[in-house]
């Protein structure tokens, strides 16, 4: 074989060297999974404020009251949302005489009505009825998601020096997705 | 390019011993050819993209970010929206492997497209890269390794339905 011959068999086979470098793994790739869940806010609605009805004659008497007592009426809360969530209401709340400075301050006592969970009837919540919630703020319960509906009742005691008139204040409750 | 000059100067050789040849019965030219052998390079998801749970706004909208670098997942935004905690956020990590030493780069997408499991609706994904080029740890001989990651946002709004979204993009190194 000529050198001629030889050199351009070398260049053939350096080429063909080349070619296969080019088909060689230059890059290399991989696939990602993007995820997220997205969740509606928690929406939580007053259906029913908490009142107490109380007699002349029960002013200064020192007894305790209950909203449920008389034509009193507990209040009324529902709460909807797709993740488990806890529910917190205060172990008791000021309400001030309209007009005037007065306090009187209201104990709130645990549900009494029973709770709407995902349409079916359940008591989730973790307080029997009429119990005292626990100072300052009680997580009542978890729902885990659908709607979800209780009742929270108050109680007052009648002071020997309590001023007559409609006193006001404001309950406060917190759902919050855990 | 050290390869391309060889072809380049074996072309020349070989232009001379022909003209040679013309001169002489027979004549000879030796060329000496070298090539760099890499290895493959590789790369490997150590970490998918998750933005975790996101509680969407109830009014405004709001970007929810997670950080390339860092991984740290933040909301920013006029909405309402919140980040929950029962799922736990990542950026996507990767490693990658090859010569050691060698330059390389990476290639990611600017955006993809997430969709709601069992719906149609869609959530777009702006995606950043902790570095779009590197070199592989160690020298030439060796085993290189690099990592970098890729982060992302995604708008939130009233409107956005709520549920599972899921998607995937391609990620790709190659050697410069």
């Amino acid at each position: 074989m000529s050198p001629r011959i030889r050199l351009a068999i070398s260049m053939i086979a350096f080429a063909a060297a080349l070619a296969a470098g080019g088909a060689r793994a230059q890059t290399a790739t991989a696939t990602t999974t993007g995820t997220t869940s997205i969740s509606a806010p928690a929406a939580i609605t007053v259906t029913q404020n908490l009142s107490f009805t109380v007699l002349p004659q029960m002013i200064n008497s020192g007894l305790t009251i209950s909203s449920s007592a008389l034509n009193g009426v507990n209040a009324n809360v529902q709460l909807s949302g797709d993740q488990a969530a806890s529910v917190s209401v205060p172990a008791s709340f000021d309400v001030i005489r309209v007009g005037g400075e007065e306090t009187i301050t209201v104990r709130t006592v645990g549900p009494v009505t029973s709770v709407l969970f995902d349409g079916a009837t359940r008591q989730v919540l973790g307080l029997a009825n009429g119990g005292p919630f626990a100072n300052p703020v009680a997580v009542i319960g978890t729902f885990d998601k659908g709607i979800l509906s209780f009742s929270v009742g108050g109680q007052v005691t009648m002071a020997n020096n309590l001023v007559p008139g409609e006193y006001q204040g404001v309950l406060t409750v917190i759902a919050q997705y855990n | 390019m050290r390869s391309l000059k060889w072809v380049i100067g074996a072309s020349a050789a070989l232009a001379m011993a022909q003209s040679a040849q013309a001169q002489t019965p027979s004549a000879s030219a030796t060329a000496s050819g070298a090539a760099v052998v890499l290895q493959p390079i590789t790369l490997v998801k150590n970490t998918d993209l998750a933005f975790g749970s996101l509680v969407r706004p109830s009014l405004g909208s709001n970007t929810v970010t997670i950080d390339a670098t860092s991984g740290n997942r933040t909301l920013t935004g006029t909405g309402d929206a919140s980040l929950a905690g029962n799922q736990t956020p990542s950026r996507a990590t990767y490693s990658v492997g090859g010569e050691g030493g060698a330059a390389f780069s990476v290639t990611v997408p600017s955006s993809f497209v997430m969709t709601r499991q069992g719906g149609s609706e869609t959530l777009p994904v702006a995606l950043s890269a902790s570095a779009v080029a590197g070199a592989l740890s160690g020298s030439i001989g060796s085993n290189g390794s690099a990592n970098f990651s890729v982060g992302g946002s995604l708008p939130l709004s009233s409107t956005t339905v709520a549920g599972d979204y899921t998607g995937t993009f391609d990620v790709t190194v190659g050697y410069n």
